[in-house]
């Protein structure tokens, strides 16, 4: 079905950010961050127009199901045949149109962000490389080429996390999110073998149709729950889930447009991508769907619970991250996959906006992080407070904005699934709660109350049309991207009836569950008042707890002692992985180095060495220089012959006689 | 003559053994003293000793044998022996006039 | 005759810069000729034929006719490359080290032109006399290069390099030995022709370890492991490499090394076909073990270029483990990993031996801030990085990627073992990289008394080749694959009974030997 057009549309969509790069790489030593700017966010509108001319194809009556571009041979060895070829169908459909439109709306963001900064021009060049990756993991048709951009844009979040390289911190967070997303990546590979070595290929379509039809594995060790479980590895990794998800905190380190981008909307749901992607691959697995959904559970509980302690403005925001990521693979795991696919839309839309609603903040407080230092920027800011504001209720989930519908739907199908359980419900419930707490708690802490700052030396402002544009434009979709998937309960009462519009887009790409679903209607509505209420509750406790009566904080916060310690100093995770695996691993290097190399190869070389030369200085204790030491060995030589020569011919006589005598 | 046909008699019973003991006397005396004296030109004598103990022995068996050959080769030896004393000798004197020195315990310098 | 051209075209400029009037001279005319055998190596081209995995281009004459010892030399998709590696590498190592080596340049040119004849040699001959004096000549100059021209303690870097090297190939020697012999009994004429000695069953018994064809196997295997080097025979490799000149490094990484490799995959597998397959796992093990080992040991290296030798000790490891999965991927794999290994590891010695030649240390302690003092060398020094740790679109990743395939396709366990290395190879160069470039200046980089000044035009034009080879190696695989794709197909395929014929030769070489042995018998 690909046209010649289709492919040339895709080579603009891919090639756009990549130009860019190459643009504004080039001119590196360029401070005019104007220039760059606009040549980057020019190259992510280009994406994101292109990306929307291909979109537009799957739409209408007849339309295909897919477009589909190739472009060359990448590898081709013995049966593995890695195509350049990209894909849009209707999942990657809504996945390129978030990454190109949420990228663009950054990109225009960071020209105000990045204004005052060194070296603008290697900062956009980095942003157009990692939408450039980006877009290579979303469109691959193929296993190695979503690789190829799960690696890539690893790398641009490297570098961009490390951007102000000159501080040691900044760069050693760099480096810890690229070796723990490399362990992800390790995992990934694995998986991709696992499939290989099964199937025989590594093309989506092709795994997919080979799928089809086997049955549901049990047990822990078929090579589909293998695969799957390894594949989900790597998805932690990327997507900072228990146990790799430390390195998304340190992450903040990075510039805040950068968060919002890469560690908030696009790169972290890369994991939650693949899996729908996958999904008729995973649904196959019962054992290692089970694993994917007690870990987003869990993610997402303990994640929530790390927020409701934190003071840096981004880290709240990143721990409330992983959380929501949890729920994405809650909802994966418990086989709704449109729901994981809804809530990773919709979390784009209202994390960018409180990423870059903590940015402008960032930059109208002068690089202030610490909301203990801020409070009552309401009436400095109005425009972020209002964006903010609107991020705020979309994600405690209240009605009729975007979170509200797609948390719900996770909470749901959590239950109801056959996959489901009340336990995995509870779990995202609870995180729910909290994440009404800490959401409440932050915008409390910022935006209302009295300002704990000096009036006189700091004067938050509101930033120029670059900046607050995007935040509106995301506001926006915060409030109303949730209409895309309206319950069907809710449905039914509104007027005009208006069906879940997600669900009959996804249909057929995603694979559903088998098996009985539990609860009913007047189920499903009970629980949806529950999330709400306990949401609403929450965050009116947190109103009253940091605006109405600051010193319950600390009373709560005495009482609770210990956990309190614990919990803000994120369960000692850190700590523990270097005390238990880091630094046993590089100990035991050290160890490795300086006792199997040095002390025993080594040594063993030179035992070998010594022994063949002791040998040698005995034996040249022969050669004295005494000529007639010499010559008696030479008479005595010749004696010994002469003896050994008579000696031989009598026996041999002997012999002889013996044979033929008598 | 009784005199001279005792001492023709005793001659005629001087036998091939009575050559080769006398050979392998003066051989062991050279031996002996190659290995045992340090001048070297006593050692070199006692080259020349071993080399016409050898002679010895081969005119003995030419004349045993009937055969010229043993005899021939007594030739060679003796123009051999020339030749090496010739040369032993020129370095032993070269050696003298360098270290003044005859003793070969003094000349070690090849030792490993 | 564009092999041997090939191979001695190099002795014979060794020998121009040997008697060239002007010591000034010595450095043009070395790059200049260099570049000649660079450019004589590229006819290759244009008469190798990808299609076939016969060997090409052979040349033969009988050299001893009496004992089967002939000049025989032919290529192949096995060698093709590696023998352009080294012609390229060439001009690359002489242009690098204009202001590296600076006392003695004639007879260090010497030395290198004629290591490259070794070298070439070795990749091309096909005879396993021929093979032996060639890979035996290599020691002779790389001995000169890190005694004469290296570090503090290059003499016992110098000894351990050529004894450890020695004692492996003095019992291939003895192997090559027996397998003549036994081609007398067999065939009924000695044989060192490789083609010839591929037909010989040599016996095998899988029980047990005291038979013929195992022991062969580890002789010939032992003297290869060393080169290569692998675990746990590498630990003459960083000092080496420690004490060695940076030129000296950049060729012992970049095409040394390789011919260990290369004859695993020449001479060991195909000769003894049971014993590798039965053995197999011993390397694949030993590969495995190789990757994590020389990763972890690099990890806590105080000394850049002692880094960057064990991280050669972990990428070598890859190409074993690639040989040895033994399948289409794993040997494919294996064969692009040596080149990559040859270009990231060679630029990266180059690059430390910029930054050696402007502090005289190596020392990753007192380095720190360097992005920002030098942003071009950091430019390039991250790229060679990437490389080196096998991120998509580099070099790197696609040999890695096929290797880590193939033996996860051969061995589950060992294959997952390996994988560890991927993440252990981000460690190193990583935590080297960020210790010498971010972070605030360390006490070398803010010396005000030698200020750092960022590469010069000489040092970008060396290293511009590289790294455009590291993309278009990453990015568009294959052209490069297309060389090696048959004769790795034929590998496979033919395992158990390998067999190399000869594209239209001139002549049938086994029949010339055994008709030079028959004559050779009428005359007695």
């Amino acid at each position: 079905m690909a046209s010649s057009k289709a492919e040339f549309l895709f080579a603009i969509l891919i090639l756009a950010p990549l130009l860019g790069f190459l643009a504004n790489g080039l001119r590196w030593k360029s401070k005019n961050y104007m220039l760059a700017g606009s040549i980057a966010t020019a190259a992510a509108g280009t994406s994101f127009i292109a990306a929307l001319a291909i979109v537009m194809r799957l739409f209408g009556e007849g339309a295909p199901k897919a477009v589909t571009a190739d472009f060359f041979q990448w590898i081709s060895i013995a049966g593995l045949e890695v195509p350049v070829s990209f894909v849009i169908d209707h999942i990657s459909a809504l996945m390129v149109l978030v990454v190109t439109g949420v990228g663009t709306l950054i990109h225009l963001f960071s020209i105000g962000y990045m204004s005052h900064d060194e070296r603008p021009t290697k900062y956009f060049a980095y942003l157009n490389l990692f939408l450039f990756n980006m877009l290579l993991l979303i469109l691959g048709e193929n296993l190695v080429l979503m690789f190829v951009g799960w690696e890539g844009v690893g790398l641009c979040s490297y570098l961009l996390i490390g951007f102000w390289f000159t501080d040691k911190e900044k760069a050693a967070a760099g480096m810890k999110a690229f070796v723990t997303n490399r362990i992800g990546d390790a995992g990934f590979l694995l998986g991709m073998f696992m499939l290989f070595v099964t199937f025989g290929s590594l093309g989506f379509s092709e795994i997919i149709s080979k799928v089809a039809g086997l049955a549901a594995e049990t047990g822990w060790t078929g090579p589909i729950t293998l695969a799957a479980l390894f594949l989900f590895v790597g998805a932690t990794g990327k997507s900072a889930q228990i146990p790799l998800y430390v390195w998304l905190p340190d992450a903040m380190a990075g510039p805040t447009p950068v968060s919002a981008l890469i560690h908030a909307a696009t790169m972290v749901t890369a994991g939650v991508y693949m899996i729908v992607r996958l999904s008729p691959l995973f649904i196959l697995a019962p054992n290692a769907m089970m694993v994917i959904a007690i870990i987003g559970a869990a993610t997402a509980v303990l994640a929530a619970t790390i927020g409701l302690t934190q003071f840096d403005i981004k880290k709240v925001l990143a721990y409330s991250t992983v959380s929501q990521l949890g729920y994405m693979f809650l909802a994966c795991g418990v086989g709704a996959f449109g729901a994981a696919m809804f809530h990773l839309v919709t979390h784009a839309f209202f994390k960018a906006l409180m990423f870059l609603g903590s940015g402008s903040v960032i930059h109208g407080m002068h690089e202030e992080q610490d909301i203990r230092k801020m409070g009552g920027l309401a009436k400095y800011m109005p425009l972020t407070y209002l964006t903010f504001f609107v991020g705020w209720i979309a994600i405690i989930g209240l009605p009729p904005f975007a979170g509200f519908f797609s948390k719900d739907e996770i909470l749901w199908f959590a239950f109801s699934s056959p996959h489901g359980s009340v336990w995995l419900w509870l779990a995202g419930f609870v995180g729910a709660a909290c994440t009404a707490f800490y959401m409440t708690r932050l915008m409390a802490l910022t935006f209302w109350g009295k300002p704990r700052f000096d009036e006189h030396h700091t004067h938050p402002h509101e930033a120029g049309p670059s900046m607050t544009i995007p935040l509106v434009v995301l506001a926006i979709l915060s409030a109303v991207g949730g209409f895309m998937g309206i319950p069907h309960v809710i449905g039914e009462i509104l007027p005009g009836h208006p069906g879940n519009w997600l669900e009959h887009w996804l249909h057929g790409f995603i694979a559903v569950p088998a098996g009985e679903t539990h609860g009913s209607a007047v189920m499903e509505w009970i629980l949806m008042g529950l999330s709400v209420s306990i949401a609403g509750l929450s965050a009116i406790t947190a109103y009253f707890f940091y605006v109405k009566e600051p010193s319950v904080v600390e009373r709560v916060k005495n009482r609770m002692g210990r956990l309190h310690t614990l919990v803000y100093n994120k369960y000692f995770v850190d700590e523990i992985y270097f005390a238990k695996i880091i630094d046993p691993i590089v100990n035991g290097s050290k160890a490795l180095w300086a006792f199997v190399d040095v002390n025993f190869i080594d040594r063993a070389t030179f035992v070998a060495g010594d022994l063949v030369k002791g040998i040698g200085s005995t034996a040249r204790t022969l050669q004295s220089g005494n000529l007639q030491q010499y010559a008696l060995f030479i008479a005595l030589g010749v004696v010994g012959f002469l003896a050994f020569l008579f000696e031989l011919r009598a026996s041999l006589g002997k012999l002889l006689m013996q044979a033929f005598g008598g | 003559m009784p005199t001279s046909a005792v001492v023709v008699d005793s001659i005629s019973s001087v036998g091939l053994n009575h050559y080769l003991i006398l050979s392998a006397i003066l051989f062991s005396l050279g031996v002996v003293g190659v290995l045992m004296r340090r001048n070297i030109i006593v050692i070199l004598m006692s080259i020349e000793l071993m080399l016409n103990a050898v002679n010895i022995a081969f005119v003995a068996f030419s004349r045993s044998l009937q055969n010229m050959d043993g005899q021939a080769m007594v030739f060679f030896v003796m123009t051999i022996a020339a030749a090496e004393a010739a040369v032993g000798l020129a370095l032993a004197t070269t050696i003298f006039k360098k270290f003044r020195e005859v003793n070969i315990r003094y000349f070690e310098h090849l030792k490993g | 005759m564009l092999l041997s051209l090939i191979v001695f075209l190099p002795l014979l400029f060794a020998l121009v810069l040997a008697i060239l009037p002007k010591e000034s001279w010595i450095r043009p005319a070395a790059f200049g000729f260099a570049l000649i055998q660079f450019a004589v190596s590229l006819l290759l081209f244009k008469s190798f034929d990808p299609a076939t995995p016969a060997v090409q281009l052979a040349e033969f004459f009988p050299w001893v006719p009496a004992l089967g010892i002939s000049y025989l030399l032919g290529i192949d998709g096995i060698s093709f490359w590696l023998v352009l590696l080294t012609t390229f590498l060439l001009p690359v190592v002489v242009l690098g080290s204009w202001t590296a080596v600076d006392k003695k340049s004639r007879a260090f040119h010497c030395a290198l032109f004629a290591l490259q004849t070794a070298m070439l040699g070795s990749f091309v001959a096909l005879d396993l006399v021929l093979f032996y004096v060639f890979f035996e000549l290599s020691l002779v100059p790389m001995y000169f290069i890190i005694g004469i021209w290296g570090g503090q303690r290059r003499v016992y870097a110098t000894m351990k390099f050529f004894l450890y090297t020695m004692v492996g190939s003095l019992l291939m020697l003895l192997g090559i030995i027996y397998l003549m012999f036994t081609a007398r009994d067999t065939l009924g004429y000695m044989t060192a022709n490789v083609l010839e000695l591929y037909k010989l069953k040599v016996p095998f018994v899988a029980g047990e370890f005291l038979n013929p064809q195992s022991l062969l196997f580890f002789v010939f295997s032992l003297a290869f492991a060393i080169k290569v080097p692998m675990f746990p025979v590498h630990t003459w490799l960083p000092d080496a490499h420690v004490e060695a000149p940076t030129p000296g490094s950049v060729v012992l990484a970049g095409v040394m090394l390789k011919m260990g490799t290369y004859g695993f995959l020449r001479f060991v597998i195909p000769l003894f076909p049971e014993a590798a397959e039965h053995y197999a796992w011993v390397f694949l093990f030993l590969g495995a073990v190789g990757i994590v080992y020389g990763a972890l040991v690099a990890m806590v290296q105080p000394d850049m270029k002692k880094l960057v030798a064990y991280s050669s000790v972990s990428h070598m490891g890859y190409v074993v483990l690639g040989l040895f999965a033994m399948n289409s991927y794993g040997v494919t794999g294996a064969i692009y990993q040596m080149l990559n290994h040859g270009v990231s590891t060679g630029a990266l010695f180059l690059l430390v031996g910029m930054i050696y030649e402007r502090t005289h240390s190596r020392e990753i302690e007192r380095y720190g801030g360097l992005a920002k003092v030098m942003p071009i060398y950091t430019i390039l020094f991250f790229i060679v990085t990437l490389s080196s740790i096998a991120v998509p679109m580099t070099n790197g990743f696609v040999g890695e990627f096929l290797i880590l395939l193939g033996g996860f396709q051969a061995n589950k366990a060992f294959g997952s073992l390996a994988v560890v290395g991927v993440v252990l190879g981000a460690v190193y160069m990583l935590w080297m990289f960020k210790r010498v470039f971010f972070g605030e200046a360390g006490p070398l980089v803010k010396d005000e008394h030698h200020p750092l000044h960022d590469v010069g035009v000489r040092e970008f034009v060396v290293m511009v080749p590289l790294v455009i080879l590291i993309f278009w190696m990453g990015l568009m695989p294959e052209p490069f694959l297309k060389y090696t794709k048959a004769s790795v197909e034929h590998f496979v395929a033919n395992k158990d009974a390998y067999q190399l014929t000869i594209l239209e030769s001139p002549v049938e070489t086994g029949k010339l030997t055994a008709a030079a042995v028959a004559d050779q018998k009428e005359k007695k």
